[in-house]
């Protein structure tokens, strides 16, 4: 056999129906709404992470689970401190297995903003809960990504910021498995919620959230259900209680010896998410406590009016219009107390 | 690096754009090597230095065996080769399984002896790059094969990447003389080789990673005992997964081979379509059962030495095809029952007869497909007690076993293997090229455009391939 049965009129046909077919996709995907971003995953937050300085007092690094990605919008902290912070947010992913990994392993010794989230916040190994596990995960992966990791990542920017079909990590996507676990037939076997993508991230990895989760009641209804799934599977936490205090403390005590800073925030819930936090973490055994305890600046949003006027849409962030004034509001309250770093005019 | 990532993509791009470049064939040959080192070194550079010993041992060693003609000498100079590539294997490979068990022993012997787990990184494809590098100086001793003529020529054998980290596991006999001559590939070969890259990403990003993984993930992943029917649906997910993860491979391989010039041989022949075992064999990861074959069956004495001897040399060397795979006692009874299924078969076909026509045919390949799918429960459970839970429940001896999988999960992975078996049947005396000659040219391009669009979609995380481990 010495002839090949591919031709360059084969490969000009299959070049053309390709194209055809994928710029059809690529019409249908963003008629229905999705957006050519990044995606949000393990490798743009590596990114992130190793952005991360030692010895750079001014260097602001947010650092939660999802709702201190929702909530602090990039554009507005940097309009109001002069300083771009580092976004670490991360949907579902506890920040203590990052923030003990910036104390131990780096001299970062700026300011940490988190985010107390109860379910995702007050986590350690010992509970098995997935908080921690899944902050580790991508610690984890920025260890040992490879070089061909972060080469594939880069190379993602060429495609992913242009052509909206590419969006794929979450239920719902247009990628070829999120199409295939569309298909459900119910019946058989027990499975969680419905948890379709309502929010995207630019390169910055700020959060946008999408228009449908706060004009579409029945859509937001299905994210609320998933909240709803997800703490009543945790239980309270009274066993390691002292221990995850003692965690974060031994860590806080030691960034600020080297002239770091944490501030805490408790950022807006309502509805059944607000209820079930307030039935498994009562704020005086926990928020109150913890910030009396680390002896750092903690701001609850029931405690100012500014931060208290606004409706998380799907029960646990802000829409990103309300997220930009909350970002504003807040800091606001910061600077008033002079407790966030602003960028400090160079002296010649 | 990945043959399913962007950063492939953009690496094959540059090497071809290079090797059909105006420069000189040593000039491409010396491109071959360093891009051979980058597609390894972007994984982790420093195991680069092992391709480097192993390429100066065996180089020097298959030299020196070839030119004495004293037997002493190239009996110590075959044994350091043996000795530096089993060596790495077990020093990176075996090392851990090795002292757990020694410790296991010391500690039944009633000794109390606690070391340190050692953490030793596997060297991705080590089992591969090694079994290719032994054969090399062994045909060196047997005379079946030269000395390659330059040091470049072997040092790019050795590390050729498209088949570096999951074969097929070439002899230098297929693979070095190609380098002697400029090879370029002609415009329709180059298209082939391109066809046959997209298809082996097909098959792994779709088949593999799409369709079947999370099915195969979600049943040898749980601590449930599990119904029958999630039982044999995880099992038969796994099965299509590694076929479509390591065939795939494979077909990339062969087409990015093909599209320099270089031609490979075969390492997946419709293996799910097998009339017995050692047809199997005959078809699954061919280069690998080859070696086995060829280095070590005929050396015990093969068939030769009478029936005793002929099934104590089947399970010794299906034994060590286990372990090859991966240093866990797991992998070992997988091989011991590949072993006893051949000695099985050898025992039945001289006792019972059977004319095979086209059903009896089909159902033989049917029995065998079950067989095998029983052996790939120890393959992928990671322990015994699971692999022995999962039988139980194939077996319909875990009645009230828990049911994880979805009716869609169920119906997704039965419809894929049963088209898989169907489609292997039919094309088990034919081949991709062959049925691509005979089909018109207009559904070659829209095939070959589905194929893209859908690979396309699929993007997402690019999964590793399975045997990049072993």
């Amino acid at each position: 056999m010495k002839n090949y049965p591919i031709t360059i009129g084969v490969l000009l046909l299959s070049v053309l129906i390709s194209l055809i077919a994928l710029g059809f996709w690529e019409y249908y995907c963003r008629s229905e709404g999705f957006v050519a971003t990044p995606e949000s995953d393990k490798h743009l937050w590596a990114e992130h992470y190793g952005k991360i300085r030692d010895n750079d007092p001014e260097q602001v690094v947010l650092i939660s689970a999802s709702r201190g990605h929702f909530d602090f919008q990039l554009k507005e902290w940097e309009e109001e401190t002069g300083i771009k912070p580092v976004q670490l947010g991360a949907g579902g992913r506890g920040p203590a297995p990052g923030f003990e990994d910036i104390v131990q392993n780096t001299e970062f010794n700026g300011t940490v903003v988190m985010n107390i989230t109860p379910g995702l916040f007050f986590t350690l190994p010992e509970d098995s809960l997935f908080g921690w596990f899944r902050g580790k995960e991508w610690l984890d992966h920025y260890y040992n990504r490879t070089y061909a990791d972060i080469l594939n990542h880069q190379l993602s920017y060429l495609f992913q910021p242009y052509f909206a079909f590419l969006t794929s990590d979450s239920e719902g996507d247009p990628d070829l498995k999120s199409l295939i676990d569309r298909v459900h037939i119910p019946g058989r076997a027990p499975t969680g919620p419905p948890f379709p993508r309502f929010a995207y991230v630019d390169a910055d990895r700020n959060t946008y959230m999408m228009e449908k989760t706060v004009t579409d009641t029945a859509f937001a209804k299905i994210i609320q259900n998933v909240w709803i799934h997800d703490a009543d599977t945790v239980n309270q936490l009274h066993p390691y209680k002292d221990e995850i205090f003692a965690f974060y403390k031994k860590n806080i005590d030691q960034l600020k010896a080297r002239g770091g800073k944490v501030i805490f925030t408790r950022n807006p819930s309502h509805g059944r998410v607000r209820e079930l936090e307030i039935m498994k973490w009562p704020r005086n055994e926990y928020f109150d406590e913890f910030i009396r305890e680390m002896d750092c600046p903690g701001y609850h949003f029931e405690d100012y009016p500014q931060l208290d006027q606004f409706y998380t849409p799907e029960w646990s962030h802000l829409s990103t219009p309300d997220a930009r004034i909350y970002t504003r509001e807040i800091l606001r309250i910061m600077k008033n107390d002079g407790v966030i770093q602003t960028s400090q005019p160079k002296l010649n | 690096m990945l043959f399913n990532s962007l950063g492939f993509l953009a690496f094959l791009l540059v090497v071809l754009a290079f090797y059909y470049s105006p420069i000189k064939w040593v000039a491409k040959k010396w491109l071959l090597l360093i891009s051979s080192y980058v597609f390894y070194g972007l994984w982790n550079p420093p195991l680069v230095i092992l391709l480097w010993i192993s390429t100066m041992v065996d180089w020097t060693a298959g030299n020196k065996i070839y030119a004495s003609n004293n037997p002493r000498t190239r009996k110590l100079w075959l044994i350091l080769s043996v000795c530096v590539n089993l060596g790495f294997l077990v020093f990176f490979k075996y090392g851990g399984f090795l002292l757990e068990n020694f410790l296991t022993l010391t500690q039944a012997l009633g000794l109390e002896w606690t070391v340190a787990k050692p953490d030793i990184i596997l060297p991705m494809g080590i089992s591969f790059y090694t079994f290719q590098t032994m054969s090399y100086t062994i045909d060196m001793y047997k005379k079946r094969a030269k000395p390659a003529r330059t040091f470049l020529d072997f040092a790019l054998y050795v590390t050729f990447f498209p088949q570096l980290v999951a074969g097929p596991i070439v002899r230098s006999t297929e693979l070095i003389s190609q380098f002697y001559e400029e090879k370029k590939a002609t415009i329709n070969q180059f298209l082939w080789g391109l066809f046959l890259l997209t298809l082996g990403l097909f098959e792994k990003v779709v088949f593999a990673d799409a369709l079947l993984a999370s099915t195969s993930d979600a049943v040898f992943g749980t601590d449930k005992i599990l119904n029958s029917v999630d039982a044999w649906t995880g099992t038969l997910a796994f099965s299509g997964q590694i076929f479509f993860d390591f065939a795939g491979y494979s077909t990339c391989a062969i087409g990015i081979a093909l599209m320099l010039g270089i031609i490979l041989p075969d390492n997946f022949k419709y293996p799910y379509a097998s009339i017995g075992f050692s047809d199997l064999w005959r078809r699954w990861h061919i280069s690998l059962s080859s070696w086995l074959r060829d280095y070590l069956y005929i050396p015990l004495g093969g068939n030769k030495r009478g029936p005793v001897r002929t099934y104590i040399n089947l399970t010794l060397t299906m034994l060590l095809g286990g372990l090859w795979h991966g240093a866990d006692w797991n992998f070992v009874v997988w091989g011991m029952l590949h072993g006893f299924y051949l000695m099985a078969e050898r025992f039945l076909k001289k006792r019972v007869h059977i004319t095979l026509n086209y059903w009896t045919g089909m159902l033989m390949a049917l029995l065998t497909f079950t067989g095998v799918n029983i052996t790939w429960v120890f393959f992928r459970a990671r322990t015994f007690s699971k692999a022995y839970e999962m039988l139980k429940s194939m077996f319909f001896l875990n009645p009230d076993g828990e049911k994880i999988l979805q009716y869609e999960d169920i119906i997704k992975v039965l419809t894929v293997m049963a088209l898989v078996f169907l489609v292997h049947w039919f094309m088990r005396d034919t081949s991709v090229r062959q049925v691509a000659e005979k089909t018109p040219k207009w559904v070659l391009a829209v095939g070959w455009a589905f194929m893209f669009v859908i690979l396309a979609i699929a993007q997402g995380s690019s999964e590793q391939f399975i045997y990049f481990q072993f």
